[in-house]
């Protein structure tokens, strides 16, 4: 599904690696926590994940495509196999909060009833039915962290991708849509969450992609959980 | 009443055009609406100009064609001013010579009451006009103004009379299609400049919105949008504002146009021609507005693709 091979990253315009020499492969279907400190370079890992950046160095391949060769089309295309929750939710002010939760099917171009029915029927899901008529900006943080996760699956995406998804959420919450994912995982989509939330490691029991010593380490599932953390 | 409609029409078209980028209501849009209803107001003016300077043209050429005058002035070259019995007779008797000529389609003597009607533009109202000396005038019509007819005509006038001369208009005419080119020419390249201010400002109100909303156009990006679906959410935008403007520009430059008109048929004389305009020559001012809108539209199209193949 996902390699990484000699993958190194830098921001732009500075010279030293936030890490480098990152070789990885995740299975399809396989559900990964990457974990590390703050800094250490999850967002820049999720933001290569979801083809925001591209690498200084090394290959990334994805569902069979490198990246460095890919047409615009063919970019976009994978893109909407991916389905993000961005730690700042990054949720359109002025679209309601159907809208935001739309966006990805309008853009795949789904049928309108499609639309109407999957994000009516997930809204009431994640619980913000009555407030889909809402702007996001009205909404708390919490609310708003759930229509980013809504908006991150209702297209289904092969791989889905969350920086710090229960960042704002209450246990309860937090849980059933840990839940939620481990059931998208179950039907065939590849998982990986940015988490530093010890509880949610302990309970879900994942294999971990852990940032040590600015490089990835990828452990099993059998690995006790101390050590990863 | 009238506002209630209003707000229901703009309601349902700011329905109709919405957008993942939002419309935007600040100021630098109310400049812009500004800036193109002034480029739609001039270019229909423009347009209507060439229009009524081409049907006066028409016009004129064609009152003119095949006619041509014959003149016995009150003075000779040589400085002789002739009676007016002598100016009756010289032009009777040219009228006689000449209306056998088969290349001839009529030949008509200008009456005096005719030629006092036309002169007295000029002349001043204490000015008794029985009493100004008058020249001959005889209007003559070809079959076909050939150099060939023209100058058998010249031959056959200067052979009866010492005194006539023959004005083919040929020369005024050639200044006046002169002039009304030049004047063509100017009005091309001042809408060739309103057409580059108009593409500059729409260009760089696109590049400033794409900057605004970059966030957004970014996560559209991430969510697997094209090219063409960001540059479709911005053509709402232009739209509008480019509808709003072009409307606003038309409608004032219709409205001066339409009074122009009514003037220009109600003081009709011989020094201001009537400025018409027909059915044909309003469609394609019509057609104006259409082409800024359409001119807005692709520019903004084609800048919004540009700059997001600069993205990642």
């Amino acid at each position: 599904m996902i390699t990484f091979k000699d993958v190194a990253y830098c921001y732009t315009g500075e010279e030293e690696n936030i890490f480098s020499d990152v070789n990885f492969s995740l299975e399809a279907g396989s559900y990964h926590f990457l974990t590390g400190p703050s800094g250490s370079g999850k967002t820049s890992l999720i933001n290569l994940l979801n083809l925001a950046s591209l690498p200084t160095h090394g290959s990334i391949t994805m569902m069979g495509q490198e990246l460095s060769n890919i047409t615009r089309k063919q970019m976009a295309d994978l893109r909407k196999k991916i389905g993000v929750v961005f730690q700042d939710f990054r949720l359109i002010s002025h679209l309601s909060t159907f809208d935001n939760v739309a966006l990805p099917l309008r853009i795949q171009k789904r049928d309108k009833t499609e639309i109407e029915h999957n994000v009516t029927e997930l809204l009431e899901w994640v619980g913000l039915g009555e407030f889909k008529d809402k702007n996001p900006e009205n909404l708390s943080g919490g609310q708003q962290q759930r229509i980013a996760i809504a908006r991150a699956i209702i297209s289904q995406p092969k791989l889905l991708l969350a920086d710090e998804p229960t960042g704002n959420l209450d246990d309860e919450i937090g849980f059933r849509l840990m839940n939620l994912f481990e059931q998208l995982n179950r039907m065939g989509t590849t998982i990986v969450i940015a988490t530093h939330n010890p509880a949610i490691i302990k309970r879900f029991k994942h294999p971990c992609l852990r940032f040590e010593n600015a490089t990835i380490i990828q452990s099993s599932k059998n690995e006790k959980i101390r050590d990863v953390l | 009443m009238f506002s209630n409609s209003f707000e229901f029409i703009k309601k349902h078209i700011e329905k109709r055009c919405e957008s993942d980028i939002p419309l935007d209501h600040g100021t630098q849009t109310k400049f812009l609406i500004l800036l193109i209803a002034l480029m739609t107001f001039m270019l229909v003016l423009i347009s209507s100009g060439i229009l009524i300077l081409n049907n006066m043209t028409e016009r004129w050429s064609s009152g003119l064609k095949n006619k041509l005058t014959i003149e016995i002035p009150v003075e000779t070259s040589e400085g002789y001013i002739l009676s007016r019995e002598t100016v009756r007779k010289e032009t009777k008797k040219l009228h006689e010579a000449l209306k056998t000529e088969d290349y001839l389609q009529s030949i008509d003597i200008v009456e005096e009451n005719e030629i006092r009607q036309l002169i007295s533009p000029w002349i001043s109202p204490d000015l008794e006009l029985t009493e100004i000396p008058l020249p001959g005038l005889i209007a003559v019509k070809l079959q076909n103004a050939s150099p060939a007819n023209i100058k058998q005509l010249e031959e056959k006038v200067s052979q009866n009379s010492s005194y006539a001369k023959l004005e083919t208009h040929r020369e005024w005419l050639e200044k006046l299609l002169a002039f009304i080119i030049n004047l063509k020419r100017l009005s091309i390249f001042i809408t060739s400049i309103l057409f580059v201010i108009t593409i500059t400002s729409i260009a760089t109100a696109m590049h400033t919105r794409l900057s605004l909303y970059k966030t957004e156009v970014e996560l559209l990006h991430l969510m697997g949008a094209d090219d063409r679906y960001i540059a479709q959410q911005f053509q709402p935008h232009a739209l509008i504002m480019t509808f709003k403007g072009s409307a606003i520009g038309a409608t004032a430059a219709l409205v001066i146009i339409l009074l122009t008109t009514f003037f220009s048929y109600n003081s009709e004389n011989d020094f201001i021609p009537s400025l018409s305009l027909d059915l044909g020559n309003f469609i394609l001012i019509i057609c104006c507005p259409i082409l800024i809108i359409s001119i807005a539209l692709i520019t903004s199209w084609i800048t919004i693709l540009r700059s997001l193949l600069k993205m990642p």
